[in-house]
């Protein structure tokens, strides 16, 4: 098979996973890395270096900057930017240029449409070897703009946002939300189930991110708190 | 949405009375009765049965006695209430009164009633006679019992009934406003035009992207469900979009005027 270069993944996750398997069956060298030393041992290497959803911000943070110090100049560093906007990674990885956010929601294999999403200093080629990475891995993409969530994380978690607050409302229980919006709107999952099935905490994430930019009113309801196993905020003193 | 309704539950067995007050509207009526008969049954025999059992009349105190009212009138409360006034002195003591209103409050529309306990919604989803959905209303005056014979009904339509508190936009208008709000936003934002949206949630299974969906429904009809549910809730997340009101400002609502997100040929 073609050797089409060394994509170094980061991230413990089935995310990390995903793309390690898929870059690897579509001829990359692929290698995944767990621990920052593991960053900086192989990311110098690397072509295409990944962070690939790491729920604990600092950790992402050091990831970045981990990348950025060791990275080639040609290198590309996608970053997940669906709990985080690409400003946010590009400023850690110190490393603007050659940083480009991308957004899978839940499984890459659910996903068949891949954003990619352009940072203010982003070169044009990062953004290109991006998406010709992304259709080497037998995915569309599109280039969007920088925004909390990008497009898919911040609808699903917009709809499960809204379920969660109509459920706590006692308006209908969790399970008849979902079949209603099966049955109602045709959307392929019920979006409690979805966010579930993607991870809450997840979810929860993106939602925060939207929040820290535009403001409380995409605050996420109690029960995803409570469903992604964090204290809601009557539990906190 | 009323003659559906009819020809839902005429396919399923029940006698029907039509109540259209316009001669023009009552024509057009029986007509599409027979289409939606014969694409719901297909055995011809079946469906002119099924027609046979829908008698169409010009006021409700034609219809006689019925156990079950379902009011279908235009989403204006003072129509609704005016309705229910009429259905209140004519049916029967122990019938059921359902509203179709999918935007308003049912235990405002059941107070125009002298038995509010016996009204409930019973909103059913557009095309009807398709749409296997069916919210039960549970008003703050609804009795139990009213809910479960509301609850058998449509079970006997062959329909899915979920049964819901009276809240603006019920479940399915609700929870679904996020999904129009954030690609109207998005594009707002510059961030990504239609068909990229459009492109990256049908490419998450979604059967229609947002812009698609909503030139099909019209966007003058998706604008008014959100400006209800969010004058109803208050709620900063589901304000109606600037861009949305300027499309229907200038007429861009759709497939129906060849023009929205996309243009569509004449």
């Amino acid at each position: 098979m073609a050797d089409r270069g060394v994509v170094v993944v980061f991230g413990g996750g089935t995310l990390a996973g995903d793309l390690f398997d898929a870059a690897s069956a579509a001829g990359y060298r692929a290698v995944i890395v767990q621990d920052l030393d593991g960053v900086r041992q192989d990311g110098a290497q690397a072509d295409i270096a990944i962070e690939a959803c790491v729920a604990d911000r600092h950790h992402k943070h050091d990831a970045l900057a981990a990348f950025g110090s060791v990275l080639g100049p040609n290198a590309v560093l996608l970053a997940d930017a669906l709990p985080d906007t690409v400003a946010e990674c590009a400023v850690w990885s110190g490393h603007a240029r050659r940083c480009v956010g991308y957004g899978v929601v839940g499984h890459l294999d659910d996903q068949r449409v891949v954003e990619i999403a352009r940072g203010a200093h982003t070169d044009v080629d990062a953004v290109e070897r991006s998406a010709a990475f992304f259709a080497d891995l037998g995915h569309e993409t599109r280039v969007i703009g920088d925004r909390p969530g990008l497009i898919s994380g911040r609808t699903l978690a917009a709809l499960a946002n809204e379920a969660a607050w109509v459920v706590g409302a006692g308006v209908a229980s969790a399970e008849d939300v979902d079949r209603a919006m099966r049955l109602g709107t045709n959307y392929p999952r019920g979006p409690l189930a979805w966010a579930r099935e993607i991870g809450v905490r997840r979810i929860v994430d993106i939602l925060e991110n939207v929040c820290r930019h535009e403001g409380a009113a995409y605050a996420p309801a109690p029960l995803l708190l409570e469903m992604a196993g964090l204290a809601s905020g009557e539990n906190l003193t | 949405m009323g003659v559906g309704i009819a020809a839902s539950a005429a396919a399923a067995g029940f006698d029907v009375f039509l109540v259209e007050p316009q001669a023009h509207a009552r024509e057009r009526a029986a007509a599409q009765i027979e289409k939606m008969l014969s694409r719901l049954l297909r055995e011809a025999d079946k469906a002119a049965l099924a027609a046979a059992r829908i008698h169409t009349v010009s006021a409700i105190a034609e219809a006689g006695e019925a156990d079950l009212y379902i009011e279908a009138v235009p989403e204006s409360i003072e129509l609704k209430r005016t309705v229910f006034g009429q259905i209140d002195r004519t049916a029967p003591a122990g019938a059921l009164l359902a509203t179709n209103t999918s935007s308003l409050s049912v235990t405002e529309i059941a107070q125009a009633t002298s038995r509010p306990e016996s009204v409930v919604g019973i909103h059913f989803f557009n095309p009807p006679a398709v749409m296997k959905l069916v919210e039960v209303v549970r008003a703050a005056s609804s009795s139990d019992e009213s809910i479960r014979r509301a609850v058998v009904f449509v079970e006997r339509l062959g329909k899915m009934p979920v049964v819901v508190l009276d809240t603006p936009g019920f479940v399915v208008n609700r929870v679904a406003r996020p999904y129009y709000l954030e690609a109207l936003r998005a594009i707002e934002a510059g961030i990504a035009d239609a068909e990229t949206i459009d492109a990256v949630l049908e490419g998450l299974g979604f059967k229609m992207g947002p812009c698609r969906l909503m030139d099909l429904i019209g966007l003058d009809v998706n604008l008014a469900t959100t400006r209800s549910v969010y004058e109803a809730t208050g709620l900063e997340r589901l304000r109606p979009s600037p861009l949305q009101e300027r499309m229907v400002a200038e007429g861009r609502l759709g497939r129906k005027t060849s023009r929205g997100f996309y243009e569509y040929g004449g």
